[in-house]
């Protein structure tokens, strides 16, 4: 065979080459057809914000996007986002070089208390401080807030990074003369950098979308001025530049963090056996570091929950209203499942094709799916009024169109759970099954669905878990009469009745709390292993 | 129990010519091991042989049963074909028992004698049928593979280099242990392998790619002393090329002379002039100085049970050629010593 050949069967995937040959072959038409459809559902936002704009023209965007005001929002977003991700960037990395690399006492317990807050939405943590001390509003409070809810989405990944790394590197460095302190920022921090940077990048996005916890603590940025412009105007040209300039700055934001990734290896090069790296004693540091690590978790999970409790007690000496609770909770966790069933149905698709049916074509439409990471719910719940208002009424105001937005908004974390299962399910078993006699839908049931399985479970608890918490989309979208357990804590809180807001906002960091647990367990410990 | 055969078989990807008119003949209850360099197309014939892939031309039929060709095309789950692919790949889901039963019909399933029978074909304890795939070692996986492709009769097994990712150790047991395996369910085998050594001890039949051309297909045996060409020989085992220069009198005789001094010609072809012979180094006996041709030695490998000796044969030529003598009796670097060829050479057809 020739070199090029090589390269060619190289370049294919295993299954990839069993099905080479026509493109008919490679691109099944209905496969094709309905990825085709979840990509235009996944994309209906970008579309309405492009559309729009260019429909606007220059002059009339101009005047809308060229105000002080919007100036004023630029930094009040921009000053947020950085401090936030820097501040989240010390305290993850911190944390995770404490737990995963010294000698601290009880490791496990501080493992579960720092991701704990994964489970409380920024909101209800906002509320937690708010209605004890309002000295949190503005600028500085909203720092410790945002930071304290979005600093796992940096320790997670950098203790995978920490877990996974050759021990090798670091000792090699040791005996090329460099000390413990210079081997770490040297060798250990620059593979941390794409840990470091993704957890980065989660945080920035999730700011940028932030609502609740930012109108709570009357901290305007994009997103919230959205909300009010919508409020006040529906969805006038006003809401729609200034989802526009979000929109941008979630742009500069994926560029800037492709930009800093680079094209470096961070791969392990050889396959030496990972050892567990001897953890370095604190010594005389342990009783600091204890005091550090106590303090973010206090700051983080007791202070709101503490307020949660003593808001519950109070408020359960009027009336614990039983019967709304129920049935909030109960459309909430409908919502919620209805979202994660459609979801992973509409990722599998797509996911199957880009990895059993590799083409430039196919990695397009996944690529496409992933939109949804960046815009923010209150881009998405705007597009999606405009868009059936025009196009679709009958569906405005049904539960259809809340489904979809939360559909589009998950959609690339159902992605990549489902294209990570698929991936672990090679297609070379099917081939093994086919050689022993099972046709393609036996194979399929006895050989890929036990395959995926876990993956696909893993998809729907992801939706699920982020629609249970829902609060901007839903705010905008919900039809008049559906109430869901954020919706009836929202409207409780906003109009200060804090001891009728905290059972809601309880039975929602209860559903989710467990979940999230057993979700970020799993996730580490499998990015660990790999 | 069932021969198999290619006639014309040939597969491109994207334009890129991959087999170019295979032929392969394997009789029913052999064991065919087809040889070759990574990316020769070895493993692409096996997949069109199972189905997973189809050819471009050619037919592929077991025994007169035409399984791809003239408009026919079995599918995979219909050609009764046995695979062993790469590392086993058992399903990781599925215990030691359920793996080896996944191609039986329930009823049978649910006996799980046939499952004990197999486990034993294998060389395996019925005590690791309760076990998960990711507690076998690689060597037990593979024969559990072996025992799930065996399991329901298929009428051809193709083992694709199941043996590679073992250890050198594991590598020879397991190998013989899946061969007799083999013969005794009466299977007609395929092995694909890079690995000459696991080829010529294992197989009945030897067929050697290069290029996506079969090349020469032929016993172990005789394969290895009178390959095709120089590349066969090559790829077989360290050798040596020399020229001879023949005239009719050396084709009466069956003797001719070499920088090696004289050898005796194997087999005959009726060409005269100079040509090309092969010698391996095991040929090479080295006595006292004075005898045969003297040689320098120049570096010498130990190996304990044989050693590898580097030697300049002193003369016009100057040629460079590696002994392989006996642990015995290794002379050292800077010694001069004599050499001689024992045992028939090969010479080349020029037309090749």
């Amino acid at each position: 065979m020739s070199v090029s050949g090589q390269v060619i069967e190289a370049l294919l995937p295993a299954g990839g080459r069993a099905r080479r040959g026509s493109w008919r072959q490679s691109h099944p038409p209905t496969l094709v057809a309905f990825a085709v459809l979840v990509v235009l559902l996944a994309l209906i936002p970008l579309f309405f914000v492009v559309g729009y704009t260019v429909d606007m023209g220059w002059a009339q965007l101009r005047e809308m996007v060229w105000r002080p005001r919007v100036g004023e929002l630029l930094v009040n977003t921009t000053r947020l986002t950085v401090g936030c991700v820097l501040a989240s960037a010390v305290i993850g990395t911190g944390a995770a070089w404490l737990v995963e690399r010294t000698t601290l006492p009880g490791k496990r317990l501080w493992h579960v208390l720092l991701t704990a807050p994964l489970a409380v939405p920024a909101f209800v943590n906002s509320f937690g401080w708010v209605s004890i001390t309002p000295k949190v509003e503005g600028f500085g409070g909203a720092l410790l807030i945002v930071t304290l809810s979005y600093y796992p989405l940096v320790y997670l990944p950098v203790t995978a990074s920490l877990r996974g790394l050759d021990p090798a590197l670091e000792e090699t460095a040791q005996s090329l003369g460099l000390g413990p302190w210079r081997a770490f920022a040297r060798v250990v921090l620059p593979q941390l950098r794409p840990a470091l940077l993704g957890g980065g990048l989660l945080v920035g996005l999730h700011l940028l979308a932030e609502f609740g916890a930012l109108q709570m603590l009357r901290y305007p940025t994009f997103t919230t001025a959205i909300y009010d412009q919508y409020r006040s105007t529906f969805s006038g040209p006003a809401a729609t530049a200034l989802a526009g300039v979000l929109v941008i700055c979630c742009v500069i934001l994926l560029t800037v963090e492709l930009r800093l990734r680079g094209k470096q290896r961070y791969a392990r090069v050889g396959r030496g056996t990972a050892r567990a790296l001897r953890p370095r004693p604190l010594g005389r540091l342990t009783a600091p570091s204890l005091l550090a690590v106590l303090a973010v978790v206090v700051l983080a999970i007791g202070v709101p929950m503490g307020s949660l409790v003593h808001w519950l007690v109070v408020g359960t000496s009027t009336t614990f209203p039983v019967g709304d609770l129920l049935v909030t909770g109960g459309t909430s966790v409908g919502l919620a499942a209805a979202a994660a069933l459609l979801t992973t149905v509409l990722a599998l698709p797509v996911a199957w094709l880009a990895v059993r049916h590799r083409s430039a074509v196919t990695t397009g439409l996944e690529r496409s799916t992933y939109f949804g990471n960046a815009l923010p719910g209150i881009v998405v719940a705007l597009a999606l009024v405009t868009v059936s208002l025009k196009f679709f009424s009958p569906v405005y105001q049904t539960v259809w169109l809340l489904v979809a937005a939360y559909a589009i908004v998950s959609l690339p974390r159902a992605m990549v759970s489902v294209k990570a299962a698929l991936v672990q399910a090679p297609p070379l078993l099917e081939d093994v099954a086919h050689s022993l006699g099972r046709g393609p839908l036996e194979t399929f049931r006895r050989v890929t669905v036990p395959l995926i399985a876990p993956g696909l479970g893993v998809s729907a608890a992801l939706v699920f878990l982020a629609v249970v918490t829902e609060l901007t989309a839903t705010l905008l979208l919900a039809p008049i009469g559906t109430r869901t357990l954020a919706t009836q804590f929202w409207s409780n809180s906003s109009s200060v009745a804090y001891g009728a807001a905290a059972p809601y906002a309880a039975l929602m960091v209860l559903i989710s709390m467990p979940a999230t647990l057993v979700l970020t367990h799993a996730t580490s410990r499998r990015s660990s292993a790999s | 129990m069932t021969g198999l055969t290619l006639r014309g078989v040939s597969k491109s990807f994207g334009g890129t010519p991959v087999l170019h008119e295979i032929d392969l003949e394997a009789p029913a209850r052999s064991f065919t091991a087809v040889l070759g360099p990574s990316g020769c197309g070895k493993t692409t014939m096996l997949r069109l042989i199972a189905g997973f892939l189809t050819p471009d031309s050619g037919t592929i039929s077991f025994d007169d049963r035409v399984v791809w060709g003239g408009g026919r095309n079995v599918p995979a789950q219909k050609r009764r074909v046995g695979y062993v692919p790469q590392e086993g790949a058992l399903f990781p889901h599925l215990d030691v028992a359920a793996n080896i039963g996944f191609g039986l019909p329930r009823a049978t399933r649910r006996e799980g004698r046939t499952v004990e029978e197999l486990l034993a074909l294998v060389g395996l304890a019925p005590s690791l049928r309760t076990r998960m795939p990711h507690e076998l070692s690689g060597g037990q996986q593979q024969r559990v593979a072996l025992a799930r492709a065996l399991a329901p009769s298929p009428s051809v097994v193709l083992l694709d280099e199941p043996f590679a990712s073992l250890d050198t150790g594991l590598r020879a047991g397991t190998g013989r242990a899946v061969a007799e395996a083999l013969r005794e369910a009466e299977a007609t085998a395929v092995l694909v392998t890079h690995d000459q050594g696991e080829a010529l001890s294992l197989a009945d039949q030897v067929a050697v790619m290069r290029d996506g051309r079969l090349v020469q297909a032929d016993s172990p045996r005789a394969i290895y002393e009178t390959p095709a060409d120089e590349g066969v020989a090559q790829f077989l085992g360290a050798s040596i090329v020399v020229d001879v220069s023949l005239d009719a009198a050396d084709r009466h005789t069956g003797r001719a002379s070499s920088p090696l001094g004289p050898v005796t010609l194997a087999g005959a072809n009726g060409n005269t002039g100079r040509a090309r012979a092969l010698v391996r180094p095991e040929q090479i006996r080295l006595c006292e100085r004075g005898q045969g041709v003297p040689a320098l030695v120049t570096e010498v490998s130990y190996y304990g049970h044989d050693a590898a000796v580097r030697l300049t044969v002193e003369g016009d030529h100057r040629l460079r050629v590696t002994a392989r003598v006996l642990g015995l009796s290794v002379p050292s670097p800077g010694e001069t010593v004599g050499l001689e060829v024992t045992g028939g050479v090969t010479v080349f057809d020029p037309s090749h």
